[in-house]
């Protein structure tokens, strides 16, 4: 008897399911990268898995990809980049363990017969450790005689298109490590997953600018304290809908190009 | 007594007595051995990130350690890529390590005041974590806790500098490997080490915004430069220095007080 699955989540077919996808697909495999860790008073911890699991489910359904299991801890939240790794509820994992995750599942997928791979991070402190990973993957790989991977890695927020941009920001982006827990996660969340948001408890703080260094040991005194790094009064489900559909477009678009795939229709 | 700012060029009593006299800030510079373009040397990064560090020191007071030479795998978006004779990188997991030690060793020696200098773009997240694995092994090992600073000295320039250096507007620092700031760096400071009639002249190379390995090649990045470097001189080189040592100076006075 078949389960009942989505048509693309990994981990809710069967070995046998998956299997026939990819000895007769082919498919791109999306490994969506998040992390645990405070978005705000109106966000939850989980912010950048849920939307980075949204929008792979997004793409795959656009060009016939397979979603795995998203690995949901993140590097140490920054103060500069995610407001720091003190608050309550933050998980973050030191570089090493992401590395090895990363490296370790794409030598188990290609070992699966899968030679089309995506890391997609929603977590800004994540990037070049998933790089690290991707290069000790395909290293290792080498030293196995095995060739013939191909692995894209993609933070899905620097996709953005400068339309939609100035379209929900105007003059007011001022960077992507201020907009930690702020306008675009609000606005996807508010779109997608309504009710993992507390509209009225939105921060309507000032940006939090640190000087341009790092300190170490780190006093939150200095920091924010909201967890957002700046506020999303501006957010709405409206804006979350352009944010989406454009990263769900430029996500799809990326991998189809590279991947010399066929591009479906929007939904 | 021995007045030299390097470390490695004191004794160890000379050093010893430094920490426990004054305690001055001590800074660890870190580079790379990583091709910069057909018209700037291989060690760019590590030579000019020391030579900042010489003159804040030499100005302030500071003990300069011995550099960590050799930096993370060069990416293609910002640097070129890992494919160029003589880029001869490390791994991200490597320099996490050795700024992890080097920091717990200081730590160790009593020094309660560092600052991280660095300058080679793909170094920035595991020197983050190398600091960050240093304070857990320093607080388990009941060290008295230091204060480190990690800074890339490139972002302390000033707006009125980049507007001297950029009249036509700053690419970003992304393509600005082996582009005109280091190049007019070199040029004020180690002008036998540059030859213009070498550099590249082509515009920006555009990247689409993801990383794809293994890497391909993608057309026009056999230079290993970017981003034409022609716009460089030694007149915006000691402008940035100029400015780079005086925010250098700010921070020390600032977060060491």
């Amino acid at each position: 008897m078949a389960i009942q699955a989505e048509r693309h989540h990994i981990g809710q077919m069967t070995w046998i399911d998956y299997d026939h996808h990819v000895k007769e697909r082919n498919p791109v495999v999306i490994v969506p990268v998040g992390s645990t860790e405070q978005h705000g008073p109106h966000t939850p911890l989980g912010c950048d898995t849920i939307v980075g699991a949204e929008i792979a489910d997004a793409v795959a359904t656009r060009i016939g990809a397979l979603v795995a299991p998203p690995i949901a801890y993140g590097y140490k939240s920054q103060p500069r980049t995610g407001g720091g790794n003190h608050f309550p509820g933050n998980i973050g994992i030191d570089a090493e363990t992401l590395s090895r995750l990363v490296s370790d599942i794409a030598q188990s997928f290609y070992r699966h017969g899968v030679e089309r791979i995506c890391f997609l991070s929603s977590h800004y402190e994540n990037k070049w450790f998933i790089i690290e990973g991707i290069e000790d993957a395909l290293k290792e790989l080498e030293n196995g005689g095995l060739a013939g991977v191909r692995i894209v890695c993609m933070s899905y927020y620097e996709t953005l298109s400068p339309q939609v941009r100035d379209q929900v920001f105007g003059d007011r982006f001022i960077s992507w490590e201020v907009e930690h827990g702020a306008v675009m996660t609000t606005s996807i969340l508010m779109h997608r997953r309504p009710e993992l948001v507390d509209v009225a408890a939105r921060p309507d703080h000032p940006p939090v600018l640190l000087p341009p260094y790092d300190v170490f040991p780190f006093d939150p005194a200095n920091g924010s304290k909201s967890g957002a790094m700046s506020a999303s009064t501006l957010a709405s489900a409206e804006a979350g809908k352009l944010f989406f559909d454009d990263f769900t477009e430029q996500v799809a678009r990326a991998l189809t190009d590279e991947f010399d795939l066929a591009l479906g229709a929007a939904a | 007594m021995n007045d030299s700012v390097y470390l490695s060029e004191l004794s160890w009593i000379e050093f010893a007595k430094r920490i426990e006299q004054d305690n001055p800030p001590v800074l660890l510079p870190i580079g790379s051995l990583e091709q910069h373009g057909p018209h700037s040397p291989n060690a760019s990064d590590e030579l000019l990130t020391r030579l900042i560090a010489e003159k804040v020191a030499i100005e302030a007071g500071l003990i300069v350690a011995p550099s960590i030479s050799y930096g993370c795998r060069s990416v293609p978006r910002t640097g070129g890529g890992d494919h160029f004779p003589a880029t001869t990188s490390i791994a991200g997991r490597t320099l996490s390590l050795l700024v992890r030690d080097v920091l717990r060793e200081l730590a160790r020696h009593g020094v309660r005041k560092i600052m991280v200098l660095d300058s080679h773009f793909e170094n920035e997240w595991f020197v983050i974590e190398g600091i960050e694995l240093a304070m857990r092994e320093i607080e388990s090992l009941g060290y008295t806790r230091p204060k480190i600073l990690k800074v890339r000295y490139f972002e302390l320039l000033e707006d009125w500098v980049f507007e001297r250096v950029y009249p036509d507007g700053f690419p970003g620092w992304a393509l600005e490997h082996a582009g005109v700031m280091t190049t007019s760096l070199h040029l004020y400071l180690t002008p036998e080490l540059v030859d213009m009639s070498k550099a590249p002249r082509h515009g920006p190379i555009s990247f689409p915004a993801y990383d794809v390995f293994p890497y391909t090649d993608r057309p026009g990045t056999e230079t290993g430069c970017l981003n034409s470097p022609d716009s460089a001189s030694a007149e915006s080189g000691r402008l940035i220095f100029d400015n780079v040592v005086k925010g250098l100076r700010n921070l020390v006075a600032h977060e060491f007080a």
